[in-house]
């Protein structure tokens, strides 16, 4: 049963974190381009449940930051001021999908309260909210990329794999020649092709499709090995001597087998393309500002003092370990279970 | 009884990896005298290979030895620290497995495979070691192979002369024991004879004591001074060669053998091989009666609810059922 | 023999494949250094035609690639008009400190994970196994760029190693010894992060393959004449087990080559990493053409070195 339990706990894990990062307008307090000018750099908003007098409240609140008075770095806390932390509360308009708009948001505090869980950046922008915009934009480029390339992959690899001959000859030759370069080189050379200046989101997510579209070698190799094995196995051979189609022995036969091998190589394949993206724009080579991305939003760490001063900057980073371990803990947990299966 | 190896009452189990015990061993006895050849005979799954290993105490991670002593020269191997162990296995204590081509490592010299045992047991050079690899090489090898074979490696060997190498590196610090797991079982019909003339030979040195373990009686016939019979992790019959195989005592040994030594002729047309009806027991449950009791022809009530124990037990020959108390 | 020629014919086939596919990409990628220089009010629209006409640009593909083949030939790569000068003078000494880089930490990842993965696969199942499983799981969660950016801030805060570039300021001057420990010092972080960047993936396969072994029925019978732990090990299973070990070699030469690449930007090590940046933004297509290049020669020499050391070690594969 532990077992069950942490797939059950995987599971909730990367469904609330991706829940989080495609709803990002509804779980950020703001919008990822909102300045707060007075406030650059504001440390994370401590939430209180002790007001100034020392009576203990319910539910908590937040004070207001005023710059320090005696001109040095920093805020302190207003404590004449308390904005209770609200749930729903309606705030900026955000995009869900396409057309449709919303403006409730989880949580936020009364105006002229401000809420900024992971403190604010050198224009006063909401870190949380920037984290989790820009984690949306990175896990798309992720998602993007994997369903690129294992799609290309697993055609050709099921082309190669069930007409062998010179198909699979062709088809196996040319993916040694991607493989020949080392994986951030290709990214290097496919980028080098596309227009240097990026204007959209929309525009650099097509740029990592179309990395994606160069990344098939790997998967494609990979579903080979499973067609020829799954023709091997004397099941589809009996199914062909008994007369069923090729299309009949690559959908009840091969088809099954290959859905488990993409679902795992999915787990690998989309950190490794949210990588790309965060290479790309951590760069300059992809999204710049305004628009957050987990790249660009790690160029503050390259600063000293942003290091020394300013910790919450680093934040994101942390964000994308988490992404990675849930990705790397899925592709572990589903290799297990593939690996059951087979025996 | 001057024996070299004593086995008392010795239990193993192992611990399936989805729960459940597997018994493989419930209660062995058996003594190796100094320079006899004990065989032992057996259906696969009766537990020859699992006491082989228990010998040496080298069993796989979820087997364990629970209840039993092994005493090897006058010491319990049970209470021997596994550093005192190592320093018995291949010098005092030695094991021939089964299949010779897995049992060799493929990327080393098989010269060097021999000089680790020596390496591992005397403190001899590097120079003197390889002298003594080739003498015993030359002498298990006829003619010149013996020398040049040092140099080779395990898959430009052919299946006789890899078991050979295996028999050697046993042979190499002289131990006293030598237990071979089927060292046959794994060569072709000419092979095997090459290999029972190597043990003839060694046997009749009588330098030092085997445990031959197999399922042809014809090799026992051949090689063993004395045999005992195994089913389903039990001695059930031990005793001199010649008795065992003539005269039969346990119900069980009477089928197998007959099994095994067809008397009649087979060509004659309806005859059929003899088989003993019914399965060994499931050796994840145990029986408070006769294991054998399922199947036996010549049951009677008492060996459903009790085991017959050793009947027999200071004689030379023994037997585990209640006819002969 | 035959094998080790077939295997120097195939690499270099490969080769040529990847220089005939990445030139076609890159000459019909929109814009090129002659736009970069036309936007360059100092240079007059005919200086940048005369330009164009000298390098040929104009010219069908395939002959520029014949061209551009030939001077690769030379040892040239054409000529970078952004640097203006031959490619070849720019690309030797950043592939020097590349290698240098690469080589030292493939050095040092492996001398981690060999002891470390061996310890596991002794322990499999046990608390040391777990912990360092756990440690390694961590590990490979972790980018290399946060890995990176770590030591940064590591080295920030401690000041213990310089956070960038090869050698301090003036060490022109200096003995050469001095010189030899301010590049040992400036050493530190890039192969520290390459390093731990590519052991825990290391580890895991040393891990699982000496597990392999181990568990072979000829270990079982070594164990069963008396030979110790240590001698198994290091006598009996590593060279058992150097046939998959080698294969890895020459798999994670290209990982460290990609993860090189990222690190030398972030701490501006003069090696190829930031060459290629530079001439990407500069649209200089020789120099990236040359860098990629490059790339899959490091790449495709690793697994020649690789292959060439498993004929060497693997009795099987040489009587084959």
């Amino acid at each position: 049963m532990p077992n069950r339990l942490r797939t059950v706990i995987l599971i909730s894990f990367l469904a609330l974190l991706h829940l989080a990062l495609l709803f990002a307008g509804f779980f950020a307090p703001y919008d990822f381009a909102q300045q707060h000018r007075d406030l650059p750099f504001a440390p994370p908003t401590r939430l209180h449940l002790v007001d100034a007098a020392g009576t203990w409240h319910a539910w908590p609140f937040v004070h207001s930051l005023r710059a320090n008075v005696d001109g040095s770095d920093g805020y302190t806390e207003d404590v004449a001021q308390a904005y209770p932390l609200r749930l729903f509360v309606r705030g900026n308009a955000f995009q869900i999908v396409g057309p449709w708009t919303a403006h409730v948001h989880l949580f936020g505090v009364a105006s002229p309260g401000q809420i900024f869980l992971f403190g604010t950046d050198d224009f006063g922008r909401d870190e949380l909210s920037r984290m989790l915009f820009g984690g949306r934009i990175s896990l798309f480029a992720g998602i993007l990329g994997a369903t690129a390339a294992l799609s290309v992959g697993a055609f050709l690899g099921v082309l190669s794999g069930f007409y062998s001959g010179w198909t699979d000859a062709v088809i196996m030759r040319t993916s040694e020649l991607f493989l020949a370069l080392p994986w951030l080189y290709l990214l290097f050379a496919v980028r080098a092709i596309l227009p240097l200046r990026v204007k959209t989101t929309d525009a650099f997510l097509l740029f990592i499709v179309v990395v994606g579209l160069v990344a098939w070698a790997r998967p494609a190799r990979l579903v080979r090995g499973i067609v020829l094995s799954a023709r091997e196995r004397h099941f589809a051979l009996a199914a062909r001597a008994m007369g069923a189609s090729n299309f009949h022995v690559l959908r009840y036969h091969i088809l099954p087998e290959i859905y488990v091998l993409l679902l795992t190589t999915a787990a690998l394949l989309i950190p490794q393309f949210v990588l790309a993206e965060v290479t790309l724009s951590f760069l300059g080579l992809g999204v710049g500002e305004p628009i957050p991305t987990w790249g660009n939003l790690l160029i503050p760490m390259q600063k000293y003092s942003v290091l020394r001063s300013y910790w919450w900057l680093c934040l994101p980073a942390f964000a994308l370990v988490l992404l990675f371990l849930a990705y790397h803990w899925a592709s572990t947990t589903l290799q297990a279970a593939l690996g059951e299966v087979r025996s | 009884m001057n024996a070299l190896l004593i086995v008392d009452d010795l239990h193993v189990r192992f611990s399936g990896s989805h729960g459940g015990t597997v018994h493989a061993l419930n209660g062995v006895h058996l003594h190796v005298r100094a320079g006899e050849v004990l065989g032992i005979l057996g259906e696969s799954g009766s537990g020859k290979s699992t006491l082989a290993k228990s010998l040496l105490r080298i069993l796989p991670k979820n087997a364990e030895i629970s209840r039993g002593a092994m005493t090897f020269e006058g010491r319990n191997l049970l209470q021997l620290s596994e550093r005192e162990m190592n320093e018995l296995r291949g010098a005092r204590l030695a094991m021939i497995p089964q299949d010779p081509g897995l049992s060799l490592n493929p990327v080393m010299k098989v010269g060097d495979q021999i000089t680790e045992v020596l390496r591992a047991h005397c403190n001899s050079d590097a120079h003197r070691r390889r002298v003594h690899a080739e003498d015993i090489l030359q002498r298990l090898l006829p003619g010149n192979a013996g020398r040049s074979m040092y140099e080779a490696y395990p898959h430009q060997l052919s299946g006789g002369q890899q078991q050979r190498v295996v028999i050697a590196q046993a042979l190499a610090c002289e131990p006293t024991l030598i237990v071979a797991d089927e060292p046959t079982a794994a060569l072709d019909a000419a092979t095997e004879a090459e290999i029972l003339e190597v043990f003839r030979e060694l046997k009749a040195e009588r330098r030092r004591s085997f445990i031959l373990i197999t399922h042809d009686p014809t090799i026992l016939r051949e090689l063993t001074d004395r045999v005992a019979v195994m089913y389903a992790g039990r001695v059930v019959e031990q005793g001199p060669t010649q008795q065992i195989l003539t005269h039969p005592r346990h119900p069980y040994v009477k089928g197998l053998l007959a099994c095994l030594l067809p008397q009649d002729d087979l060509r004659i047309p309806g005859r059929k091989l003899r088989t003993i009806a019914g399965a060994p027991p499931d050796p994840r449950g145990t029986a408070s009666g006769c294991n054998f009791f399922p199947r036996c022809s010549e049951r009677i009530e008492r060996c459903e609810s009790a085991h017959p124990g050793t009947q027999g037990a200071r004689e030379d020959s023994q037997v585990e059922c209640f006819l002969y108390e | 023999m035959l094998r080790v020629t077939r295997r120097f014919v195939h690499a270099l086939v490969l080769l040529l494949g990847v220089s005939a596919i990445s030139f076609a990409l890159l000459s019909a990628a929109p814009g090129n250094v002659f736009d970069e220089l036309r936007l360059n009010p100092q240079i007059s629209p005919e200086a940048v035609a005369a330009l164009k006409a000298q390098f040929g640009v104009d010219l069908p593909w395939p002959t520029r690639y014949a061209h551009w083949l030939a001077s690769v030939l030379r040892g040239e790569f054409g000529y970078s008009v952004s640097y203006r000068c031959r490619v070849g003078t720019l690309l030797w000494p950043r592939a020097r400190n590349t290698l240098l880089l690469t080589a030292l930490a493939t050095i040092l990842a492996w001398m981690i994970a060999v002891p470390w993965g061996i310890v596991e696969a002794l322990h499999r199942g046990r608390w040391l196994d777990r912990l360092g499983g756990g440690i390694t799981a961590i590990l490979l969660a972790i980018p290399e760029l946060v890995l990176v950016l770590l030591l940064l801030w590591l080295a920030a805060r401690t000041r213990w190693f310089p956070t960038g570039g090869m050698f301090s300021l003036g060490s022109a001057e200096l003995t050469i010894s001095r010189k030899a420990w301010d590049l040992a010092q400036h050493l530190i972080l890039p192969v520290l992060a390459l390093a731990l960047g590519t052991a825990p993936f290391l580890i895991r396969y040393v891990r699982s393959a000496i597990s392999a072994v181990l568990d072979a029925p000829f270990l079982q019978s070594a164990r069963g004449f008396g030979i110790g732990t240590a001698r198994i090990v290091y006598r009996h299973a590593l060279p058992a087990a150097a046939n998959s070990l080698i294969s890895l070699l020459g798999f994670s030469i290209g990982a460290l080559l990609s993860t090189s690449l990222l690190i030398e930007v972030v701490l501006s090590w003069p090696g190829l990493g930031p060459l290629m940046l530079e001439a990407m933004l500069a649209r200089d297509t020789c120099v990236v053409m040359a860098v990629v290049m490059l790339s899959a020669v490091f790449l495709v020499l690793g697994n020649l070195i690789a292959d060439l050391l498993l004929y060497w070690s693997d009795p099987r594969i040489r009587a084959v």
